[in-house]
């Protein structure tokens, strides 16, 4: 399976590792860039490594995901792995490319804007897919799939969810994008999880449970999100579209790490702290011999210590000055800084060295060449935010969270959400609250329930919260009466976020989908005076390339906070449009299997 | 205070009639109310195209002074449209769709110096590689057509009207319109009532409700239309391509100079007030067609779809002015059938001048609401999508 297998990369053919999507492959044989950029022709590489990623190759021709894609014999594969020409023109005078930059009088004249649209295919970075006037004939069919309940999402509440439901001999249909259950925790080695084991003993017990139970799992496929007459899932292996009929369904989704907005945060090389352990965990590749991680929270400290038995020095800095109690790590072993104001990443194409600057204005340099990012934790609200679900904005659980009581209720009937997609919280109470969540869906569909469990796994997850785990857990104290079916609210304390470094901020991208930087939104909000997500999207593009807004809505509430002084869900979020992510035409066209 | 005119709909024939209105008569009180923010509605739900092609004589007329302004827009409003004149391509598979375009261009479009090619199937081909041309019969290109950034429109107007002392509030719905003696009184805005003498009402599908409010009865059916938005490739879709099979329900397929590839079709049918929500039903058949005429589309995604609305008037062309039998001072301006972002610029100029010097101008004549008593409809057919 790890034999080496012939590919062509820019037409030159190219022995590569098998077994691994294309994006991990060519990592491993040092090509760290893979496209350039809308505006500034910046090359960029690999950022998530996730099927919701939007780094893109042409592969075949075509411009593909490819997180998603494996690995094949012969494959051409075409990268732009060196900044441009155009761009080495452009990238000094990045301060009069901004949002106002298609208005100043050179493009807005009628000279200058025939000139642009005559020369803008060139500049364009995307691909020319090839000319192809054949005929279709047949189109695929897709298929119907019908459940009592569905459960978005295989990780830690999904099961657990799932498991509750599956116990009551209700038909449980378990969606899983990945090809393993496990969702975040599968980045890590071993996590420890409250006083009951390790995170991969926990995901294997719970992955036996659901199969003795008749969970039905469907692993590689992707929920795409509420259409008015029907649900949509598509596959990715096989690539075909499946439509879900279901009487309840589960949102457990998850969380992810935030992007970080630092100078040069866009250079190949610098990725999620989950696209780096992914790397080292389940591709067995390091991402580099010396990085540094932006974060210091519990995950940080947990991949710090796997980056080190794997013989990989890491520096942990963060913005926050607030020091972490953790007692299953010892911090004295890392080489931590905390309150880092600015932080500046230096290379041409990838990652060589980063500059940061501590608060009495000391600076350090360290060489390194990788960089993964983990600020903080954001609930991952990509599918909640196309049903019009209330959203209150709270930095101690994860930013821009949905409005629901702590039995999973929303205020959509047969709308559930479980876990981390309604708000951070420890693993352990993760687990009896998700639970909990099963229960009380089965109960509701007339299912049966043993009262006492019902009780008491709402109990121990509750008791959890309260136990005042670590600092930002602290607010749990006061759920009962804020976090409930009511009306949104706002609770920030950017003390505990730094996400939105100081520095040059024509360097620092919001948005590295579009282009979009640091000082696009202060013009936007200061020059422009418009402050609301919907304005700055339209604006600026915001949230319209690849991502449709993923890495950027959280760090530009924050950052539009920090300018304006508006509450965040006055800032709001745009809507969340469907699908996910994006959605083969072909696989659409066909009529029912 | 007292304003002298209030629009209701801060979309861009809102913002385009203030803007006119004050251009015309700087010092003057124009206040737009928008329920939500600016532009929300139609005007951010538009696939932004614009075209001087029109079925009837009047909307040619309409259509070329709005067409001129659109074009010269960079230099009024300093703000960069990025319009570019790709044109329109219509794909005929039958012999008779031709005669109707034949017999249009010369009663009406050669008059007006409205070019157009008529293009057969080897040259449509030869033009446009990528069409799957197997049951094709003709092609008609229309060059001064071509497209535009909406949100760079709307908001051009948007920052000029300010500069110029215009008020725009947004997420300030109006509830009411105030009439008093036969004259229109005000609108009440959060249990305060807005004096003013003149009203516009430029609220899109909204603006049926305000005026059976009062009593009056007008002929518009709102009606949903989905778009759907595909990942960017490099811009080699230039016009905006029309599919006239009835088999293809309205197909339409265009391209933004961002790369980004945009289509719909005229199904379902949903008319009425409705969410703008999006349905299975229209994503497998566009689907299905769009691959059909682009096969190169089978291997493309779509990144989101969304739906917007088309305010939809029995002669298909929009109602502007007043009449003489409603209270004075009301305004409307709407029921623009799809066309409206294309033909703002000119309304706006042709609403200022109404208002401001009471004459009806020969442009403004056949939009009167009163059409449609006196049975004299403006004979438009043609709505794509």
């Amino acid at each position: 399976m790890d034999e080496d297998i012939t590919v062509y990369i820019n037409n030159k053919p190219k022995k590569l590792k098998n077994g691994m999507p294309v994006s991990v492959s060519l990592y491993e044989a040092g090509y760290y860039g893979l496209y350039r950029s809308l505006k500034f022709g910046r090359v960029r590489g690999i950022r998530s490594l996730e099927w919701w990623g939007s780094e893109r190759a042409v592969i075949n021709g075509f411009e593909v995901n490819p997180n998603i894609r494996p690995l094949e014999e012969g494959m051409h594969i075409y990268i732009d792995n060196k900044n441009s020409m155009m761009s080495a023109f452009i990238w000094p005078f990045r301060k009069y490319f901004n949002v106002e930059f298609y208005h100043n009088f050179l493009f807005r004249s009628k000279i200058g804007w025939n000139i642009f649209t005559r020369v803008l295919n060139y500049l364009l970075p995307y691909h020319q897919p090839p000319i192809d006037d054949n005929p279709v004939r047949t189109f695929p069919r897709y298929h119907r799939v019908k459940t009592d309940v569905l459960v978005i999402g295989g990780g830690l509440s999904g099961l657990a969810t799932a498991i509750a439901i599956a116990k009551s001999g209700l038909k449980t249909l378990l969606v899983e994008a990945n090809s393993s259950v496990g969702g975040y925790l599968n980045n890590f080695n071993e996590m420890k999880i409250g006083e009951s084991g390790s995170s991969k003993q926990l995901i294997d017990k719970l992955l036996k449970e659901a199969l003795k139970y008749n969970v039905k799992l469907l692993t590689n496929v992707i929920f795409q999100g509420f259409l008015e007459d029907a649900s949509l899932g598509f596959n990715l292996i096989s690539g075909e579209s499946i439509i879900f009929d279901y009487k309840a369904i589960v949102i457990a989704t998850g969380k992810r790490d935030n992007f970080a907005v630092y100078e040069n945060n866009d250079l190949p090389r610098s990725m999620y702290l989950s696209s780096s352990l992914k790397l080292l965990n389940k591709y067995n590749i390091n991402p580099g011999s010396k990085g540094l991680i932006i974060g210091f929270n519990q995950e940080s400290l947990y991949a710090a210590k796997e980056f080190k038995n794997r013989g990989i020095d890491v520096i942990i800095v963060d913005g926050k000055s607030d020091s972490l109690k953790s007692n299953s790590i010892d911090i004295k072993n890392f080489n931590i800084y905390l309150d880092v104001k600015r932080i500046v990443a230096y290379g041409k194409d990838k990652v060589e060295g980063v500059k940061f600057f501590l608060k009495d204005g000391e600076s350090k340099y360290f060489g390194i060449d990788f960089i993964a990012y983990s600020p903080n934790l954001v609930v991952d609200t990509e599918v909640l935010s196309q049903l019009k679900i209330p959203f209150s904005f709270d930095t101690r659980i994860g930013g821009i969270v949905p409005l629901h009581s702590w039995r999973g209720e929303t205020t959509i009937e047969n709308v559930y959400i479980s876990g981390s997609a309604g708000g951070l919280m420890p693993y352990e109470a993760e687990y009896y609250l998700s639970t909990g969540v099963g229960y009380h869906v089965t109960m509701n569909l007339n299912g049966k329930v043993d009262t006492s469990e019902y009780e008491s796994s709402f109990n121990m997850g509750r008791e959890i919260l309260k136990k005042k785990y670590y600092p930002i857990y602290l607010a749990y104290d006061s759920l009962d009466d804020s976090w409930s079916i009511g009306k949104p609210y706002n609770h920030y304390d950017w003390r505990n976020i730094s996400s939105v470094f100081e520095g040059d901020t024509t360097r620092m991208f919001m948005c590295p989908d579009v282009d979009i930087t640091y000082a696009d939104i202060c013009y936007i909000v200061k020059e422009l005076g418009m402050w609301r997500m919907e304005h700055i999207k339209r604006l600026s593009g915001l949230g319209t390339g690849r991502g449709q807004g993923r890495d950027c809505i959280f760090n530009t509430v924050l950052l539009v906070n920090k300018i304006s002084g508006k509450e965040p869900i006055e800032i709001s979020r745009f809507r969340g449009r469907y699908p996910v992510i994006p959605h083969n035409l072909y696989s659409l066209a066909g009529g029912e299997a | 205070m007292k304003k002298d005119v209030i629009i209701v709909g801060g979309g861009i024939i809102g913002l385009s009639i203030a803007y006119n209105l004050l251009k015309k008569k700087p010092g003057l009180k124009v206040s737009v109310l928008e329920k939500r923010y600016v532009g929300c509605g139609s005007s951010t739900r538009n696939s932004s195209h614009n075209r001087v092609h029109f079925w009837s004589e009047e909307n040619v007329r309409f259509s070329i002074k709005s067409w001129i302004l659109l074009k010269n827009l960079s230099k009024e409003l300093k703000w960069n449209p990025i319009f570019y004149q790709g044109g329109y391509l219509w794909l005929i598979f039958d012999e008779k769709d031709l005669k109707i375009f034949e017999d249009v261009n010369s009663r009406i479009w050669s008059r007006y110096n409205v070019s157009v090619s008529f293009l057969d199937k080897n040259e449509v081909k030869k033009k446009y590689p990528y069409l799957n041309t197997n049951e094709l019969y003709a092609g008609v290109f229309g060059p001064q057509d071509g497209k535009f950034h909406h949100d760079f429109v709307t908001y051009g107007y948007y920052y000029n009207l300010k500069k110029m002392g215009g008020e725009v509030s947004e997420y300030t719905p109006v509830k009411d319109i105030i009439i008093k003696n036969g004259k229109v009184y005000g609108v009440k805005v959060f249990d305060k009532i807005v004096e003013s003498e003149n009203v516009i009402i430029a609220a899109g599908d909204r603006t049926k409700q305000f005026f059976n409010r009062l009593g009056i009865e007008l002929p518009l059916k709102p009606s949903r239309k989905e778009n759907c938005v595909l990942e960017p490739t490099k811009f080699f879709i230039e016009p905006l391509i029309i599919d006239m099979r009835p088999s293809s329900q309205g197909l339409y397929i265009c391209q933004t100079i961002r790369g980004e590839i945009m289509g719909s079709i005229d199904y379902p049918n949903i008319i009425g007030d409705y969410e703008y929500n999006n349905t299975f039903e229209h994503l497998n058949i566009f689907t299905r067609n769009a691959i059909n005429l682009i096969p190169v589309m089978r291997y493309l995604s779509f990144l989101r779809i969304w739906s917007g609305s088309y305010n939809m008037s029995p002669d298909h062309s929009h109602i502007l002015g007043r009449d003489e039998k409603w209270p004075e001072g009301l305004y409307i301006a709407t029921g623009y059938s799809g066309h409206g972002f294309m033909l703002a610029p000119y309304t706006g100029v042709v609403m200022a001048d109404y208002i401001i010097d009471g004459i009806i101008s020969r442009d403004l004549r056949p939009y009167l609401p009163t059409r449609f008593k006196e049975n004299k409809p403006i004979h438009e057919t043609m709505v794509i999508g």
